[in-house]
């Protein structure tokens, strides 16, 4: 026995495999059965305990894909793979903004955002686990990250306003009127492409969301039975757009932060292109979803066109329908 | 009391005479002062007590003594997890850094030293500095280092390794 392993156990678990990073754990369980044997596995007991704290503070949905799909140690290892790329991907923003690079330029040497999420559908995107994960930064300190699941994993074009509404209160109480002109003028003219359930977020208020708030988001695709998990960007900036409604309003339940918009490139680059993350909180001023949504007219276009249908709804339309369902009530026209 | 000295017998037999607040940094010879209290309420406060440790070897016991009497004077700042950096001299102070830049063996002889003596500051410490002798080294390095023979069947390495490209 070399004096390594002559450590407890218990110095193991407790102090020395408390430092080592994932990657670390994953290397030493390669050096000899102590690490490796499912009986003696000092590795893998770290792994449970590190998945143990990651599943109490994420508070990952029972019916979570990442919790299905992977096993405890996959879980610690993909989720450190996430948080590194997120930071990665972060800091290569706020290089990108520091430096005045002009977004659309062909030769940027930045990740490009990936904007063909495809629409899903069975909680499958053309039939894969797109498992989204969020980092909120604040000058290059962690406020928050993780995954958030899909608002409806049937949909995405489900409305997570619907369900902040209160039956039996006129929308009209609800919202703020430039709320609906920022929802006819932006999200009806654009195309979402995903609504994300954030009620899991913590540390994140309504008071941190200002212009040096950084977000970042990713995904983690996952292809069943096919290639190994690939990771791609969806957006990574700092700041914010537009606030509704702004100040906070008593009189108004529902109220949403805009961030700023990032140019898409790649496959759209004759195109005016952009990624417009929204973040929509509730009248307890928690933070509900995180939307994301892509102005490519060409696109929604062609996807009307192969649907037969417009996608969406005017958003003023849409505020009738909930009004005639709950209330039987009609707006004035105008 | 504070001049109170503490007489601290290694396991070769040595004796170093510790004055009694370092000592006292240890919790196993702070529970021996607190249970022969218990049985001698009266008992002079001035004698000398002998603890004897032996788990701990004279120059590894020195070394610990080091540590404790530096301690009073310069408190080791507690480690942050997760780490901010893998070098040593960033995470502690300078003098704590250097105290732990020994060969392997010493370092883990103090491991099991302060694991034995239950001194938490400098079993974090220790341990601390084993994790970054380990950190970023790939298997085989750190069977070469720690003299370790591969004993893993190639099923094994091999499932070992994809989870490695998995997590590198």
């Amino acid at each position: 026995m070399t004096p390594l392993l002559d450590t407890p156990d218990d110095l193991f678990s407790n102090h020395i495999l408390k430092y080592l990073t994932v990657a670390d754990l994953c290397r030493l369980r390669r050096v000899c059965r102590k690490f490796h044997d499912p009986e003696r596995n000092v590795v893998l007991k770290e792994f449970m305990a590190r998945d143990e704290g990651l599943t109490l503070s994420q508070q990952y949905a029972s019916n979570s894909a990442f919790l299905s799909l992977f096993n405890c140690r996959e879980r610690v290892t993909w989720f450190q793979r996430c948080s590194d790329f997120a930071w990665e991907m972060t800091r290569q923003a706020l290089r990108h903004q520091s430096e005045y690079v002009l977004c659309r330029d062909p030769d940027c040497p930045y990740v490009n955002l990936h904007a063909r999420v495809p629409r899903i559908a069975n909680g499958l995107r053309n039939g894969k686990n797109y498992m989204f994960f969020a980092q909120f930064t604040c000058q290059e300190n962690l406020l928050w990250e993780g995954f958030l699941q899909d608002y409806n994993p049937l949909s995405d074009l489900t409305s997570p306003i619907r369900e902040l509404i209160a039956p039996g209160e006129p929308a009209a109480d609800a919202l703020d009127d430039r709320f609906v002109d920022f929802y006819d003028n932006f999200v009806v003219e654009s195309d979402v492409r995903f609504h994300l359930d954030a009620r899991n977020v913590t540390n994140l208020t309504k008071d941190l969301v200002r212009s040096d708030l950084h977000v970042t988001l990713i995904s983690l695709i996952y292809s069943p039975g096919g290639s190994s998990p690939e990771l791609r960007l969806h957006y990574s900036s700092q700041g914010i757009q537009l606030k509704y409604p702004e100040p906070p309003s008593l009189n108004h339940s529902i109220s949403i932060d805009v961030l700023m918009d990032q140019d898409v490139m790649s496959h759209y680059r004759k195109h005016d292109a952009y990624a417009t993350p929204f973040l929509l909180w509730s009248a307890e001023n928690h933070l509900f979803t995180v939307s994301m949504l892509y102005n490519f007219e060409h696109v929604r276009e062609a996807d009307q066109r192969a649907s037969g249908q417009a996608i969406n709804l005017g958003f003023r339309d849409f505020l009738r329908a909930i009004d005639e369902q709950y209330l039987g009530y009609h707006h004035d026209e105008g | 009391m504070e001049d109170a000295i503490v007489k601290l017998t290694s396991k070769e037999g040595e004796t170093f005479d510790v004055p009694r607040k370092v000592a006292m940094m240890s919790k196993l010879v702070k529970d021996t002062f607190s249970d022969d209290d218990d049985e001698d309420d009266e008992e002079d406060e001035t004698e000398v007590k002998e603890v004897p440790l032996p788990n701990v070897t004279a120059p590894v016991l020195k070394k610990v003594i080091e540590y404790c009497t530096h301690y009073q004077d310069e408190e080791m700042t507690p480690i942050q997890t997760p780490l901010k950096s893998g070098t040593l001299d960033e995470l502690v102070q300078a003098w704590y850094a250097n105290f732990v830049k020994v060969d392997r063996n010493m370092l883990f002889d103090l491991v099991a030293a302060a694991n034995f003596m239950d001194i938490k500051p400098l079993l974090d410490l220790t341990c601390l500095a084993v994790s970054i002798l380990i950190k970023g080294k790939s298997a085989q390095e750190l069977r070469q280092m720690f003299n370790i023979s591969a004993e893993l069947s190639p099923e094994e390495q091999a499932e070992a390794q994809r989870e490695n490209a998995v997590a590198e």
